[in-house]
């Protein structure tokens, strides 16, 4: 006679949503400690800049070795990009978490390839599999 | 209008995201940096008195610049989207961190 919903059968959805919420936040974390999300690093060329991120992406430290120091023309640039390598390192690990979450579902790397540029993301790639 | 005042342009929002920027310089003048939204760094800029500090006290001066220049990109763009939208958005809602997932159903039993 009409189609209001069954309360149950709403609630009982509703907790279907919450069981595959939580089922997926568990993958996430599961996928986060296997890949070890806590350690992105980057190094400069000559490897006397390194930048280390946290798990959020943010800059945690930055080593400069007193070499280094004797850069003064380069120096601020030269941090500047590995701070962009290593914010890039982090964006591909975080795109290969995604693509392992969604599965076949949505081609996250193409997304993620569609806004970096090619030799950033072989640089990023070689970060990642320094660690590994 | 009062539809308006609630669902704001959301190209005025990305305007205003896109043009978001703060510049920043340590106690010492030794590091400047302008950060844009989101974590991005547009420019470090490190000045003479910078090479007069050692590798290890000019790096954290650079990671302690960097974070007051995020904080004061994320206070600005709030303020100024909570003012041009009527919409209360706070700094931390532009931090992009992960939120907290809270209890799981198990835990909350």
């Amino acid at each position: 006679m009409t189609d209001r919903p069954d309360p149950q059968e709403m609630m009982a959805r509703l907790e279907q949503m919450q069981r595959e919420a939580e089922a997926t936040m568990r993958k996430y974390e599961e996928l986060r400690a296997e890949m070890g999300a806590d350690a992105v690093e980057a190094y400069s060329e000559d490897g006397l800049v390194r930048v280390r991120l946290d798990a959020d992406g943010k800059v945690a430290e930055i080593h400069i070795d007193e070499s280094a120091m004797r850069q003064r023309q380069s120096l601020g640039r030269v941090v500047h990009a590995v701070i962009d390598e290593a914010v890039a390192t982090h964006a591909v690990k975080m795109a290969d978490m995604a693509q392992a979450l969604v599965g076949d579902k949505i081609d996250v790397m193409a997304l993620m390839n569609e806004h970096m540029p090619p030799e950033m993301r072989e640089r990023a790639r070689d970060n990642l599999g320094r660690r590994d | 209008m009062d539809q308006q005042r609630k669902f704001p342009d959301p190209g005025t929002i990305q305007r205003l995201v896109a043009e978001a920027e703060a510049e920043v310089t340590s106690e010492n003048s030794a590091v400047r940096i302008v950060a844009g939204p989101g974590g991005q760094i547009k420019e470090i800029d490190l000045r003479l008195e910078a090479f007069g500090m050692s590798g290890v006290e000019l790096g954290e001066m650079i990671v302690e610049t960097l974070n007051a220049a995020h904080a004061e990109v994320e206070r600005e763009l709030a303020a100024t989207i909570s003012r041009e939208t009527g919409l209360a958005i706070a700094p931390e809602d532009l931090s992009g961190d992960m939120p907290d997932a809270g209890p799981s159903q198990e835990e909350q039993r």
